[in-house]
């Protein structure tokens, strides 16, 4: 406590000369260890990068809509600046997942660089795979002191990132869910005549997950129907949402309805609480979404979502915000142009517990680098505030790639909220203010396992008490109590 | 010749070992090599394995039998070998059976049977992976060509799709595996046919002998031993099965389709415990040279085969 408090008047003391310098920042200081927070000096990257030019880097992280473009247009001017070159490894979701953990666990040293999901972090700790950034964040000749991690997106970063006061990286983006539905059928007037008369209120995003429901139910229509202007060659569903034996089906049945149900699959000491009646409720939820969902929703995956509303198959959903840089773009599908944003809902029976999927990932260094002050420089530079500018001016008024914040001071920024892509930046901004990444659990996969199996046996006919009942046991099977890692 | 009392015998050049008794030997040991070097080594090295303590890619320590008794205390392992063996147990008799229904209806030599037989190879040349995605595309839920012109236009699925429900799942990828690999079967049958000696066949037909008895007491015995050596390869290719399962359903809905290599993939590359993986693998690989062993002596004793 004593420590903390003087920590604390410490990071104070230093804002308030930062202040007095021009550069301030009105976020609370963290109260992590010291060379969190910004500071006064000027810092010059091409001199922090001196000792370093001539190095080669690898970085692999993993191939959205966001990170390409990124690549391709900004890192030139880091190898311009500092004389080291970066080569970047793109690689999809699954593969990255088991090619990062298989050099990282091997101490293969392929890559100085590694991306992680942070459900990967608590194995890629035990396995002494990860350079932990504090040393590089102390000193003076590497810490850029305009990269604050007060004004990094909270609870997401720390979350995240801060293991029993330690740094393990920089976040790499908030990657986060958001509601989609087909604007043109929300605005249509005889769709939201006809929506009012029913519901009795008005046809607009969905304030709660209620209401996300009762709009998912209204526009499942059969063959023959009409939608808008259309009579229906074939049916439409009126909502989607993973429902996979892979992918992220489990964090999206955990956070966005049993967390916001009041529930949670573990208490706060780390036991295992999968039969809590709230869980119930949640679940149940869940599974009823399904009724308006396709029939096929049980085999798809987190990169089938954004295709089925692409197409027009679904009108409403629930997906991972970042595939809709492309698919919302011109030519990215036949409804591009046709989109509405709105982060997921708060369940209006539990309105405190609002609460949105997250998935942010870091890039960490590897504890087999040989260039890990040249790997440091170069994830700070991804973060800074200059780079990050670059980056939403790429997509905003440049139309390149996408962008997930990880700065606050991105979301205040305001090219943030200008631009065709206005409405999802927004969206996207109210999930991460309420984005919560899953909590940091040792030898984390071996929990998602069964749950993807018993909440996939819940869609299948199940009842979501025995499903979770199941759970419990095999959550309890594998951990029996204090399951969570210490974050923060 | 004359001999020469008192003189050693002319030392044998390399030459002459090279063209005499050595030749043969010397011509293997490439092979042998390259065996040992991808097959014996990480065989043996997998054993190793399952006898040690592992934290993610580094063996801890000695620790007996505890992968093994964890291995068989984990009621998934028992589920995935029960898939694994529902799979052996109906595909391949249906593959032999039916591609021995093939080969009789091409050694007949019904018109166009010579170009069938390279067209019927197609599925067995193509890689399981693009069977697997050749099989998603056709099944998928509400697009899949097979999906909507079968299973929807004929409500055969009252809810769900066909890769979505447990047990059209598992019956899928039966089907598939006996699509891909009956014509494989087939053609080796019908090898197997062509190779046959006519004169049993000659004297059958003077004696009058049925279709059914030439069948019966001629041309089933005669094909016995390829038909075991097609039951042991296509039981060993099925219980390897991976590739179709990985694709189509990743082992779901639930663990319908999860078989032994999926849970063991998923110990390896998800959970990272390669100490009860290898022990799985080495479990395996005892079953099947206990089921092998069997199989050779019913051939060999019972049927005096090989």
């Amino acid at each position: 406590m004593k420590t903390r408090l003087l920590v604390a008047l410490l990071v104070a003391f230093l804002t308030a000369a930062a202040c007095t310098g021009g550069d301030d920042t009105d976020e609370p200081t963290p109260t992590s260890g010291t060379g969190e927070t910004g500071g006064t000096g000027e810092f010059s990257l091409a001199a922090a990068a001196e000792p370093y030019q001539g190095t080669e880097i690898r970085i692999l992280d993993e191939i959205s809509d966001l990170q390409p473009v990124f690549y391709e247009e900004l890192v030139s001017q880091f190898e311009e600046e500092t004389g080291i070159t970066v080569n970047v490894e793109i690689q999809g979701h699954f593969d990255v997942i088991t090619n990062g953990e298989a050099d990282l666990f091997s101490g293969g040293g392929a890559f100085d660089a590694v991306m992680l999901h942070m459900w990967q972090l608590p194995n890629s700790l035990e396995a002494q795979a990860v350079q932990f950034i504090d040393p590089y964040l102390d000193d003076p000749a590497l810490r850029d002191p305009s990269v604050d991690f007060g004004n990094f997106v909270q609870p997401m970063t720390d979350e995240t990132t801060l293991v029993d006061g330690n740094r393990a990286g920089f976040l790499n983006w908030s990657y986060n869910q958001v509601w989609i539905g087909r604007k043109d059928l929300m605005e249509h007037p005889d769709e939201q005549a006809a929506f009012e008369e029913e519901y009795d209120y008005a046809l607009a995003a969905p304030q709660t997950l209620q209401e996300m429901r009762d709009i998912a139910e209204f526009f499942t229509r059969d063959e023959g129907d009409t939608l808008g202007d259309e009579t229906l060659s074939s049916p439409v569903y009126g909502f989607i949402q993973e429902g996979a034996r892979l992918g992220a089906t489990w964090s999206d049945a955990w956070y966005n309805y049993i967390k916001q149900s009041g529930g949670d699959l573990f208490d706060e000491s780390g036991t295992p609480t999968a039969d809590r009646p709230e869980n119930v409720d949640g679940l149940e939820f869940w599974k009823s979404m399904f009724e308006f969902a396709p029939p096929g929703a049980a085999e798809l995956s987190l990169v089938d979502i954004p295709v089925i509303l692409g197409e027009g198959q679904a009108v409403t959903g629930i997906a991972w915000s970042d595939f809709f840089w492309t698919v919302d773009s011109d030519a990215g599908s036949p409804h591009a142009g046709n989109f509405t944003y709105a982060p997921v809902p708060p369940n209006a029976d539990s309105p405190d517990s609002h609460q949105v999927n997250a998935a942010p990932s870091l890039l960490v260094i590897s504890n087999a680098s040989d260039n890990k002050e040249a790997t440091y420089l170069f994830l700070q530079w991804m973060v800074s505030q200059e780079t990050q500018d670059a980056w939403l001016d790429l997509v905003v008024n440049q139309g390149l790639g996408g962008f997930d914040p990880i700065l606050q001071s991105s979301i205040d920024n305001p090219m943030y909220s200008q631009g065709p892509r206005a409405e999802l930046l927004a969206a996207i901004a109210g999930s991460v203010a309420v984005g919560h990444p899953t909590p940091l659990i040792q030898g984390f996969p071996q929990f998602q396992d069964p749950m993807l199996q018993r909440f996939q046996e819940a869609l299948l006919g199940s009842s979501a008490q025995e499903a979770l009942g199941g759970l419990q046991e095999d959550l309890t099977a594998i951990c029996s109590a204090d399951c969570l890692l210490s974050v923060g | 010749m004359a001999t020469h009392v008192g003189r050693l015998p002319a030392r044998r050049s390399l030459r002459d070992v090279l063209e005499g008794k050595g030749f043969p030997y010397l011509m293997v040991v490439p092979t042998i090599l390259v065996l040992s070097i991808v097959g014996v080594i990480p065989f043996v090295y997998t054993v190793f394995i399952s006898f040690q303590e592992t934290s993610f890619t580094r063996t801890v320590g000695f620790n007996g039998v505890e992968n093994f008794t964890s291995l068989v205390s984990d009621p998934l392992f028992w589920k995935a070998l029960g898939v694994t063996s529902l799979i052996l147990v109906v595909a391949v008799p249906v593959q032999l059976l039916l591609g021995l229904g093939i080969a009789l209806v091409m050694h007949r030599g019904i018109l166009g049977s010579r170009f069938i037989a390279p067209v019927l190879l197609l599925p067995a040349v193509v890689a399981p992976t693009v069977v697997a995605i050749i099989w998603k595309v056709m099944l998928a839920g509400t697009w899949g060509f097979l999906t909507y012109q079968v299973v929807d236009r004929f409500s055969l699925l009252e809810r769900g799709s066909v890769l979505g429900l447990p047990r059209s799942a598992l019956v899928s990828i039966l089907l598939i595996e006996i699509w891909q690999w009956t014509p494989f079967v087939a053609l080796a049958l019908f090898a197997g046919l062509q190779a046959l000696p006519l004169s049993p066949y000659r004297a059958a037909a003077v004696d009058g002998a049925s279709r059914w008895q030439i069948f019966r007491y001629l041309t089933l015995p005669m094909l016995l031993p390829l038909l075991a050596v097609l039951l042991l390869l296509r039981t060993l290719d099925s219980f390897r099965i991976f590739d179709t399962i990985f694709i189509l359903t990743g082992g779901g809905p639930g663990t319908s389709t999860q078989v032994v290599s999926i849970y063991l993939y998923k110990s390896v590359f998800q959970f990272w415990e390669l100490g009860r993986a290898a022990a799985g693998a080495v479990l395996i690989w005892v079953m099947f040279f206990i089921f092998a062993s069997i199989l050779y002596r019913i051939f060999s004793r019972r049927l005096k085969l090989f």
